[in-house]
């Protein structure tokens, strides 16, 4: 008997504060190209002076949570509230 | 090939990642205003040496010109790396420490940290070299005298004729990135040039 497969992490929402430049392009693809994912979505929200909080909708299979943070991270960006997360199984 | 291909990837990868950092700090636009502000200083510096040495003071062995011309070169690529390199770092890490405090976030170990340090390194070897190599141009014929018997009158002429053309080929860059007249700004560096010249060659009354 095949043992039941766990939850996996399927969907994170994010709330972000990041300069304008480099651009939501540049940072959505950025996290595209980590393994798993299969759709990020975007929407910028506040706009200030020198900064954009942002909105960030990461869904694929098997997320690894700890990669995008660290992606996010290096990208100079700051992630400010996990507001979604969603784990599934598939079943 | 495989594993090379991927790491190769990879590498790309980053290189696009920090290009777009560099990109958003504007670095393209400052090493180009460094490029021609440098390389006009570096072909006028030549041009006075030029001057000076063969109409003022009557030199007459290449060697010599072309070693107080490169130790012109060596000083100026010098002192504009080492110069540019200091002060824009010392911009960077404010403009970091400023977007710390914005971001609420340690930038240590980002890319943002990473093509900051680039950008100075990428800035300060253009204003480096720019000099260098407008000057070296300028050079050429009298490096070829050196080694092959030419007459000196000629030689001189020709390296007159490269340090014009270089500063208005920087002429025409201005224009063509101004988008103005490309001819007449070339034109405009070339006055400028012929009046250094004139200036140079009046040392010749000492």
């Amino acid at each position: 008997m095949s043992k039941p497969q766990r939850p996996q992490l399927t969907r994170v929402v994010l709330d972000i504060l990041k300069r304008h430049r480099p651009s939501v392009v540049e940072l959505g693809r950025l996290v595209s190209e980590l393994d798993g994912v299969s759709h990020v979505s975007i929407v910028v929200g506040e706009v200030d002076v020198d900064t954009e909080t942002v909105k960030m909708t990461i869904e694929g299979t098997n997320l690894d949570y700890e990669e995008i943070e660290k992606a996010i991270k290096r990208f100079g960006a700051t992630i400010q509230s996990i507001d979604e997360v969603i784990y599934s199984s598939g079943r | 090939m495989g594993q090379g291909g991927s790491a190769f990837r990879r590498l790309l990868k980053r290189l696009r990642e920090l290009r777009a950092h560099m990109k958003a700090e504007q670095v393209d636009e400052i090493a180009r205003r460094y490029l021609v502000m440098n390389a006009f200083d570096g072909a006028l510096a030549i041009l006075s040496v030029v001057v000076s040495a063969y109409f003022a003071m009557g030199v007459q062995d290449p060697r010599l010109i072309v070693a107080v011309g490169l130790a012109n070169c060596f000083a100026m690529g010098i002192s504009g790396f080492t110069g540019t390199f200091m002060t824009e770092r010392a911009e960077r890490r404010r403009r970091l420490k400023e977007l710390e405090s914005l971001l609420l976030t340690d930038l240590e170990d980002t890319d943002l940290e990473r093509a900051s340090l680039l950008a100075s390194v990428y800035v300060a070897l253009i204003d480096g070299l720019a000099p260098m190599v407008a000057a070296v141009v300028s050079l050429t014929p009298l490096m070829i005298a050196m080694f092959f018997p030419l007459d000196m009158r000629s030689v001189i002429y020709a390296a007159l004729a490269l340090n014009m053309a270089t500063l208005f080929a920087l002429g025409a860059f201005l224009g063509r990135v101004s988008k103005e007249n490309i001819a007449l700004s070339g034109l405009k560096m070339v006055l400028i040039g012929v009046g250094t010249a004139l200036l140079c060659s009046l040392l010749k009354a000492i």
